[in-house]
C-alpha cells in the first residue's frame, strides 16, 4: 500500500520522465542493434502507458476535481498550491489532465507498435523512435503542467519534434514543404503564446496557473491585459488544434508525415484543444461574476470556429483524391465538433442554460476528443497500411485491396462508421450528446452538425470504394500487412468497440470527471447504463438488440417471400459495379473515386471555387489568415466584453 | 529572378499586423513592463532573490533559477536542442548517397532582404542588453555576442562581404582603452583604480544609475562584439 501511495505521488513526473529518458537513450541503443533499439522504445511507451493508466485510475476514481500536484524540486512534492512553493514549476493533474493523458499514451502505444514494421524500409529509425517518444513526453507535459511558461516549453518541444517526424521521408520534396509550413506556423503561434505568458507574468509576477487564476479573479474589474492575453492564447491554441481558418498547414503536414506520426499528430492537436479549454475555464473561471462576459464571448468565438471548421473541413475532404489529405480534412472537421460542444458549454456557462443543455454539450465535446483520437488514429493507421501495400496515396490509382487485406478493411470499416457517427459506434454516442444539446442552443447549428456527419459518411464511402473494392490493380503488392501493423490497429479498434457498447459507463467514469475538473460543477450526465440528454436517450445494447432482431425478421421475410432462383455472383456480372473482370484495352473498368460525387461538387461550384482558392498553399497567406483571426478575436475581446 | 512586388496586396496584411502589434504594445504599456514599481512584493522574482540561497544552497541566483526552480523548463529546453540535432540527423542521414554539392546555393531574395532587415534590430538588441546590463540579465559579454551573432548571419548570407578588420581592431582597442581609462579616472578622482566614483548618480532601477558600471559594460560590449566578429570573419577564411 505504501508502495502504491509512493507510486501515485511520483507518477505525474514519471509519466513525462520515462519517455524522455527512453527517448534520449534510444539512439544509443540503436547503435548496438536495431532490434534492441525498437524493443527499448516499445518498452518505454509501454511503461509510460501502464503508469499513466494507474495514475488516471487514481485521479478519475476520486471524481476528477481533486488535483494531484507535483512540485518539481520541492522537499514535499505534494504541497497544496498555491502555497509557499508557488515559485516552482508544478504539475497539476486533475480529471481533465488524466483524461487527456490516457488519450496520449493509448494512441502513442498503438502508433509505436505499428511503426516497428512500418518504418523498416527507411533509414534513420533510431531518430524516428526517439522523436516519437519525445512527442509523447511533450504532449503529456502540455496536459499536466500547472505553469504557463512550462506550457510554452512543451508546446515548442511538441511542435519541433513533430516537424522533425514530418520530414522523415526526406526523399520527398513535399515532406520538406509540409514540415516547413508546420514549423513556421507553430513557431509564430509559439511566439504569440510567449507574448501572452509575458503579459500575465508582467502584470501578476507569477506563472503558476492556479495562482494567476486567483489573481485575475481577485481584481475589481477585468484588465485590458487579461482580455488581450486570453485572446492571444485562444487563437494560438485554436491554431494548434487546426481550426479553420488556421488549419492550412494541417493537411500539408498530416498527409506528408508517415502514418503513425499522423496518428500522434492528432493527439498533439488535441493537446492544443485541452490548453484552450484549460485557459478559459481554469485561468479565467475562478471568479465567474467578473469574467462571465469574457467566457461567453470566448464561447461564441469557439462556436464559430467550430462550425466553420466542421463545414469547411468536410466539404474540402469530399473533393480530395489523396487518401491522407482527405483524412486530414476530416480531422479538421471533427475538431469542429469538439470546439462546438465545449463552446456551447462556455457560451452558457454560469447561466440557466448550462444545466439545461450546456453541460451535456460539454460532455459530448470532451467525449468526442477521446473518440476522435481513437478512430482517427485508427483511420490514419489503416491509410498507412493501404499506402504500404498500394504504393500510392492517390485514390484513383488504387483498388481491390479488400481482396487481400481483409483485416485492414475490417478496421477501416470500424473507424469509418465511428467517424461518421453511425449508431452504435462511439462516434455516434458523443455526437448524439452534441446534436441534442446544440439543437436546443441553436437549431441551425444543430442541423449543420448533422449535415456534416452525413457528408463525412459520404466521403468515407468513397475511400472504401476506391481502396478496397473493384478489381486488383496490377502494380500493387499482394497480401496483408505485417503483424505489428495489424496489432497497432487492433489496439485502437478494440477500444472503439468497447467504447461503442458502453458509452454511458465511459461518460460516467472518464468524461464526467474531466468536465467536473474544468467547470467545478460536480454533476453527472448519466447515472444508468443509458445516456440521457433531457430529450433523448441512447443505449447501444438496446439498439444492437433491436438491430439484430430487425435483421432476423428481414431475413425471415426474405426467405419466405423473396424471389427464388438467384444464383450467386450473378449481380456482379454487370460492368461498372464493384469491378468485374471485364476489361477495355487491357484495363479494368472502374469509376475513379474522385468522380463519385461529381454531381454534388459541380452543383456547389460557386462554393468550391473561392474555398479552393483560399487554400492557396502559400505560407505567407496562411500567416495572413492567422493574423486576421487574431485581430478578430482581439476585437471581440476588447470591444465586445465590458 | 526578381518578381514584381505587388504592394497593394500587402496593405491589408501590414494593417492587420500593425493592429496586433499595437494591441500587444498597449497591453505591455498597461502592465508597465520594465518600470521599477511593477515588481510586486510577493512576485516570483523577489522570492528568488530573497530565498534562493537558503532554499537551494546556491549563492548564484541565476543558477538557482535555471537549474533548480525552473530546472524542469531547462530540461525541456535541452530537449529542444536534442530535437534539433535528432531532426537534422534524421533529414541528413536519409539523403541519397553520393549527392555532394560542392558549390553553395546562392541565398534567396528572402534571405538577403530579411537579413538586411533584421541585422539592425539584432545589433540594437545587443546594444540594449549591454546598456541595461546593470538592470536586467545580460551585460557586456552577452550583448557583444548577440551583436557578433548578427554579423555572423550577415557573413553567412553575404559570403563576398569583407569584414573591416582594421575598423574592428580599432574599436577593439578603443573599447579596451576606455575600460582602462575609466579605471584610471577612478584612480585619479577617488584614489583607487576602477573606483566607482559616480555611484551616487541617478536612482537605482533607472537607466542612469550604478555609476560607472553601465559605461564599463558598454566598453565590454563593443570589445566583445568586435572581437567575436573578427574571429568569425577569420574563420571563414580568405584575407586574414
Amino acid at each position: 500500500m505504501t508502495f502504491y501511495n509512493h507510486l501515485i505521488e511520483q507518477a505525474p513526473a514519471m509519466v513525462v520522465a520515462i519517455p524522455l529518458l527512453f527517448a534520449f537513450a534510444t539512439p544509443l541503443l540503436f547503435k548496438f542493434s536495431a532490434k534492441f533499439g525498437k524493443f527499448w522504445a516499445l518498452l518505454g511507451v509501454f511503461a509510460t502507458t501502464v503508469l499513466m493508466y494507474v495514475l488516471a485510475w487514481d485521479v478519475l476514481s476520486e471524481g476528477g476535481d481533486v488535483v494531484n500536484t507535483y512540485i518539481f524540486g520541492a522537499e514535499n512534492t505534494q504541497l497544496p498550491l498555491p502555497g509557499d512553493n508557488v515559485v516552482r514549476i508544478s504539475f497539476a493533474v486533475d480529471g481533465m489532465s488524466a483524461f487527456m493523458g490516457l488519450i496520449m499514451v493509448t494512441v502513442s502505444l498503438a502508433a509505436i507498435i505499428y511503426s516497428i514494421s512500418f518504418v523498416k524500409k527507411y533509414t534513420g529509425n533510431a531518430k524516428f523512435f526517439a522523436l516519437m517518444l519525445l512527442v509523447l513526453a511533450a504532449n503529456i507535459g502540455m496536459v499536466f503542467t500547472g505553469d504557463l511558461f512550462n506550457l510554452f516549453v512543451w508546446f515548442e518541444v511538441s511542435s519541433i519534434a513533430l516537424c522533425g517526424l514530418t520530414v522523415f521521408r526526406s526523399e520527398r520534396g513535399e515532406a520538406f514543404e509540409g514540415a516547413a509550413k508546420y514549423l513556421i506556423y507553430s513557431t509564430i503561434a509559439g511566439l504569440i503564446l510567449l507574448f501572452s505568458v509575458g503579459l500575465l507574468y508582467g502584470q501578476y509576477g507569477h506563472l503558476n496557473i492556479k495562482f494567476l487564476s486567483e489573481a485575475i479573479g481577485g481584481n475589481a474589474e477585468l484588465l485590458m491585459v487579461d482580455k488581450v492575453a486570453l485572446g492571444l492564447m485562444m487563437t494560438v491554441f485554436a491554431l494548434k488544434a487546426g481550426a479553420v481558418p488556421m488549419h492550412m498547414a494541417t493537411p500539408d503536414a498530416y498527409s506528408e508525415a508517415p502514418a503513425p506520426v499522423t496518428a500522434i499528430f492528432v493527439t498533439a492537436s488535441q493537446a492544443g484543444l485541452y490548453a484552450m479549454f484549460r485557459m478559459v475555464f481554469t485561468l479565467y473561471g475562478s471568479n465567474i461574476h467578473l469574467t462571465i462576459d469574457l467566457l461567453h464571448a470566448a464561447g461564441w468565438i469557439v462556436i464559430i470556429l467550430g462550425v466553420v471548421s466542421m463545414f469547411v473541413g468536410v466539404t474540402m475532404a469530399l473533393v480530395q483524391k489523396d487518401i491522407k489529405r482527405l483524412m486530414a480534412y476530416h480531422a479538421i472537421s471533427q475538431t469542429g465538433y469538439m470546439l462546438l460542444g465545449v463552446g456551447v458549454g462556455m457560451a452558457v456557462y454560469a447561466t440557466g442554460g448550462f444545466d439545461e443543455f450546456g453541460r451535456t454539450a460539454m460532455t459530448g465535446g470532451i467525449f468526442h476528443i477521446f473518440n476522435h483520437a481513437m478512430y482517427k488514429g485508427l483511420l490514419f493507421l489503416t491509410a498507412g497500411a493501404i499506402i504500404y501495400k498500394a504504393g500510392t496515396r492517390d485514390l484513383n490509382k488504387m483498388g481491390g485491396l479488400g481482396r487481400d487485406m481483409k483485416l485492414t478493411a475490417l478496421f477501416f470499416i470500424i473507424g469509418a462508421l465511428a467517424i461518421s457517427g453511425i449508431p452504435p459506434m462511439n462516434g455516434f454516442a458523443s455526437k448524439f450528446l452534441i446534436y441534442e444539446s446544440v439543437f436546443k442552443f441553436n437549431p441551425i447549428i444543430g442541423a449543420i452538425a448533422m449535415l456534416v456527419s452525413l457528408l463525412t459518411l459520404a466521403s468515407f464511402v468513397k475511400v472504401f470504394y476506391s481502396a478496397f473494392m473493384g478489381p486488383r490493380m496490377k502494380e500493387m503488392a499482394r497480401g496483408e500487412v505485417p503483424a505489428p501493423m495489424l496489432m497497432g490497429m487492433a489496439v485502437l479498434a478494440g477500444i472503439i468497440l468497447v467504447f461503442s457498447m458502453a458509452p454511458s459507463l465511459v461518460v460516467r467514469s472518464l468524461v464526467d470527471p474531466a468536465v467536473n475538473a474544468l467547470t467545478g460543477d460536480g454533476g453527472t450526465t448519466s447515472t444508468s447504463l443509458t445516456l440521457f440528454t433531457g430529450h433523448g436517450a441512447w443505449n447501444a445494447v438496446v439498439f444492437m438488440g433491436a438491430m439484430i432482431s430487425a435483421t432476423i425478421i428481414a431475413v425471415m421475410i426474405r426467405s419466405f417471400f423473396g424471389k427464388k432462383g438467384m444464383t450467386p455472383r450473378e449481380e456482379g456480372k454487370k460492368p461498372y459495379l464493384f469491378g468485374n473482370p471485364t476489361e477495355i484495352d487491357g484495363r479494368p473498368i472502374v469509376v475513379p473515386g474522385s468522380n463519385l460525387y461529381w454531381g454534388f461538387t459541380k452543383a456547389l461550384d460557386r462554393y468550391y471555387k473561392p474555398v479552393e482558392k483560399f487554400h492557396s498553399g502559400i505560407i505567407n497567406e496562411y500567416v495572413f489568415w492567422f493574423v486576421s483571426t487574431l485581430v478578430l478575436v482581439l476585437l471581440v475581446m476588447l470591444a465586445w466584453v465590458r | 529572378m526578381m518578381e514584381r512586388y505587388d504592394i497593394h496586396r500587402s496593405i491589408p496584411a501590414i494593417l492587420l499586423a500593425l493592429m496586433v502589434a499595437a494591441t500587444i504594445f498597449y497591453a505591455f504599456v498597461e502592465v508597465g513592463f520594465g518600470e521599477p514599481e511593477v515588481d510586486k512584493e510577493d512576485s516570483v522574482s523577489n522570492r528568488f532573490i530573497s530565498n534562493s540561497t537558503q532554499e537551494t544552497g546556491s549563492s548564484n541566483f541565476v543558477t538557482a533559477v535555471v537549474v533548480n526552480y525552473r530546472g524542469f523548463d531547462t530540461l525541456g529546453e535541452v530537449t529542444v536542442l536534442f530535437l534539433a540535432s535528432a531532426g537534422m540527423g534524421a533529414i541528413v542521414s536519409a539523403l541519397p548517397a553520393g549527392d555532394k554539392r560542392k558549390r553553395p546555393i546562392p541565398p534567396s531574395l528572402i534571405l538577403t532582404a530579411g537579413t538586411r532587415l533584421v541585422l539592425p534590430l539584432i545589433i540594437l538588441f545587443g546594444a540594449y542588453v549591454f546598456v541595461h546590463g546593470h538592470l536586467s540579465p545580460g551585460g557586456g559579454f552577452q550583448g557583444g555576442v548577440i551583436i557578433a551573432s548578427g554579423l555572423l548571419l550577415y557573413i553567412v548570407i553575404f559570403p563576398e562581404w569583407k569584414a573591416p578588420h582594421k575598423a574592428l581592431a580599432l574599436s577593439e582597442s578603443l573599447a579596451g582603452l576606455s575600460f582602462a581609462g575609466i579605471g584610471i579616472i577612478g584612480l585619479a578622482v577617488g584614489g583607487i583604480f576602477l573606483d566607482n566614483v559616480i555611484s551616487g548618480l541617478g536612482e537605482a532601477g533607472m537607466l542612469v544609475s550604478a555609476g560607472l558600471i553601465p559605461l564599463i559594460y558598454i566598453a565590454i560590449g563593443i570589445k566583445v562584439g568586435a572581437e567575436m566578429t573578427g574571429l568569425v570573419a577569420r574563420m571563414k577564411g580568405g584575407d586574414a
